[in-house]
């Protein structure tokens, strides 16, 4: 697909080591056997690319950003990539169960999204689900391989929650599609090697019909990326602008018009998966936060404060296991994902703001790390669907109330 | 669905149907007719004079009785029945209260001669009161007990009920938390119960309901916050099954899951009643009722404020050294 040859990226597939004595995921054992090949592993792995466990706090996912992707590059390079993805489309073809032990350790080495996050987390499922075999073969392995580098191209300048009022265009002109848009707020965009746009194709008969999803080349010349500079002073996501960029026929990703489809599946799907990661993350702050702070000098209102979030955590941890227990039955998680993605991002946000009153308070917590914190969490109540439209989809389908 | 599943969801059934069956306020006649179904002895042993399964079933019938608002009395003879079964106490005096042959009221005391005021009191036969260390069952005198007047229905009386050291009971040595974390897990359930059935009703209510030519629930300052609720009482619900279920002796997490069970339950009953309007404050339709059952039960067996107190020990490291 495109005219960014895959396969250069890829030199062949996933890369393995043959003479690694330590087993690939494929062939680590079950229950406590694979954990402890999984601890094996990333400490041979750490060790390899000189990764220092990082704090709990303040370690956002641009801090040691090559390192990082050092890191993921050398766990595909020894079968550790895509745990849960089928050993055919390079990855491991393990159980979400496995897929949570395997977090669990990465997340006790400070590290809790994969260096191509938007790849794994939305691309990968998407291709999983709506993917011809031939696409799902060709592009898998070198996302998975973090060779590959994703970004997704939904949101608009005109299009951010309602995202079905998206005006990119896209038609075939002389055998390929040419696409003309704007996207923004797009996140790993300034290195991504492609993206996963949506682009409309047919007539605006209904806001949701006549989208499709485009698998664009971001290394052509019709194709200009302008980094936008966040509250945080980070530039994580940029403006994509799509002037006569092109992408192959065949690079559609479903049918054409059934963009809005794939859009649904892949952002309900990150939510559960990603939500494993952000809560073991958030488990680890609060831990984090109770051993920093010197309770003696801290009133009962902010331990109640404390107390509350800990549960709240403890509740996400439940949840997001019942529903990785539901994913791999097979069955639909249903309202439970947008669920859980609102109390994760509210909880992050108050954990935050109270490890941010308690560092300036004096009171033992590291005032720059929960500053990043704080201002970090402010976007997860915007990104992945606002609250809001969380909030709507729950009402409608999880509590039955009418539509506006 | 796996068999515990199904066990699960044939417990469920029947509760949801014995209780229906016997809703209403008449106490005794719930209690008789869950305890002649087995429904008030799951997670004793049969051999120990329960109806066996696991702690969990027990409390999904919690759960079923505050789905139909049933009289919280139940949970005294459920909780009872818990506390029983958690001690070296022969089979017959079990069987007696599973059956629900002998009624029973439950209360947490801080030391052996107790002054103790009961929510949900009704005219109960013995009185079991938990200490720190122990499990003493009195009969109760019926002298001893005051009426303190309706604080819900005529029929739901609270009661100060006056122990002397000089009680004619039994005791038994045991730990009283994880007896106090059954009986929060116990009140914990209904709650989730009762506020999801008024969430329920909040929905249908504010879906027909129209103001400004429209349904009240399509204006997102309604639906927002009954979607919050939703939130909060699927997350609660999913922390007190995941800790019912690995209870495994380990009382805190149960204790924990309770909580937020209590403070969810009670939020969504503040909130529905808002929703509802001036239903909500109208003595002859149900949310009050549901927000007033909740209320106690968010201070039973133990006062709210002391449950918060114990939390902050048993979620914050070095806590209460640190104080």
């Amino acid at each position: 697909v495109g005219d960014n040859s895959i396969t250069q990226l890829t030199a062949g597939g996933p890369r393995r080591s043959p003479d690694s004595a330590l087993p690939t995921a494929a062939q680590a054992g079950t229950g406590d056997a694979f954990a402890a090949a999984a601890r094996a592993v990333l400490d041979a792995v750490a060790s390899e690319v000189g990764w220092i466990k990082r704090p709990a706090v303040g370690n956002g996912d641009n801090v040691q950003r090559d390192q990082r992707r050092a890191f993921d590059r050398a766990l595909a390079r020894r079968g550790w990539a895509g745990l849960a993805v089928p050993v055919d489309y390079g990855g491991a073809g393990r159980t979400l169960t496995e897929l949570a032990t395997f977090s669990a350790e990465l997340a006790a080495l400070g590290i809790s999204t994969p260096y191509n996050r938007v790849g794994v987390g939305i691309v990968a499922p998407a291709l999983l689900l709506f993917g011809t075999e031939s696409q799902k073969r060709q592009l898998l392995p070198p996302l998975l391989a973090t060779d590959c580098i994703w970004c997704q191209g939904f949101s608009e300048p005109e299009a951010g929650s309602d995202l079905a009022a998206l005006r990119t265009s896209a038609a075939i002109e002389g055998g390929q599609w040419t696409i003309n848009g704007r996207k923004i707020w797009t996140t790993l965009a300034s290195e991504a090697d492609y993206c996963l746009a949506l682009a409309r194709t047919g007539r605006e008969q209904s806001k949701h019909q006549g989208i499709t999803a485009l698998l664009v080349p971001m290394r052509q010349s019709g194709v200009q990326v302008t980094p936008i500079t966040q509250l945080d002073g980070e530039r994580d996501f940029a403006e994509v602008t799509f002037d006569a960029a092109h992408a192959k026929r065949d690079a559609v990703l479903g049918e054409v018009g059934q963009g809005w489809s794939v859009a649904m599946a892949a952002l309900s799907y990150e939510r559960s998966l990603h939500l494993l990661q952000r809560q073991l993350r958030l488990s680890r702050m609060v831990d984090e936060l109770h051993r920093s702070v010197r309770w003696s000098e801290v009133n009962d209102r902010a331990a109640d404060d404390m107390v509350e979030i800990a549960i709240a955590v403890r509740s996400l941890k439940s949840s997001v296991h019942a529903q990785l227990t539901t994913l791999q039955e097979g069955r639909n998680v249903g309202v439970n994902a947008n669920s859980s993605k609102v109390l994760w991002s509210e909880t992050y946000q108050s954990l935050a703001r109270l490890g941010v009153e308690l560092a300036l308070s004096g009171a033992g917590p590291d005032v720059d790390g929960w500053l990043a914190e704080y201002y970090s969490s402010l976007a997860t109540s915007i990104y992945a669907g606002t609250n809001e439209i969380q909030r709507t989809i729950i009402a409608e389908r999880g509590l039955g109330l009418p539509r506006r | 669905m796996s068999s515990e599943a199904a066990l699960a969801d044939d417990t469920v059934k029947l509760a949801y149907a014995v209780l229906s069956a016997n809703a209403g306020d008449d106490a005794a006649a719930q209690i008789a007719a869950l305890g002649e179904t087995g429904l008030i002895g799951l997670g004793i042993e049969e051999s120990r004079g329960g109806s066996g399964g696991s702690i969990a079933l027990a409390f999904l019938v919690a759960e079923q009785a505050g789905r139909t608002l049933a009289h919280p009395a139940v949970l005294h003879q459920m909780g009872a029945a818990l506390i029983l079964g958690g001690v070296d106490a022969p089979a017959d005096d079990v069987a007696d209260v599973v059956r629900g042959q002998r009624t029973v009221l439950t209360a947490l005391a801080t030391s052996s001669a107790v002054d103790v005021t009961i929510p949900f009191a009704y005219s109960a036969e013995r009185l079991f009161i938990v200490t720190p260390n122990s499990l003493r069952i009195s009969d109760v005198q019926r002298d001893a007990m005051s009426g303190e007047g309706s604080w819900r229905h005529p029929d739901w009386a609270e009661h100060r009920v006056r122990v002397t050291a000089q009680h004619h009971g039994r005791e038994w040595q045991c730990k009283g938390e994880p007896q106090k974390a059954a009986l929060s897990a116990l009140a914990g359930f209904y709650a989730l119960g009762a506020a999801s059935a008024l969430l329920r009703d909040t929905a249908t209510y504010t879906g027909h309901r129209e103001q400004f030519g429209a349904p009240i629930a399509t204006f997102q300052a309604v639906s927002h916050p009954l979607a919050s609720c939703w939130i909060a009482l699927h997350h609660a619900r999913e922390l007190n099954i995941a800790s019912a279920e690995h209870v495994a002796g380990d009382w805190t997490d149960l204790y924990v899951a309770a909580h937020a069970a209590l403070t969810t339950g009670l939020h969504t009953a503040e909130t529905c009643l808002h929703a509802m309007g001036g239903i909500g404050f109208t003595w002859d339709a149900d949310p009050h009722r549901y927000l007033k059952t909740v209320l106690r039960l968010n201070n039973w067996p133990e006062p709210a404020i002391n449950r918060r107190r114990q939390l902050r020990t048993l979620l914050i490291h070095d806590y209460a050294q640190a104080r």
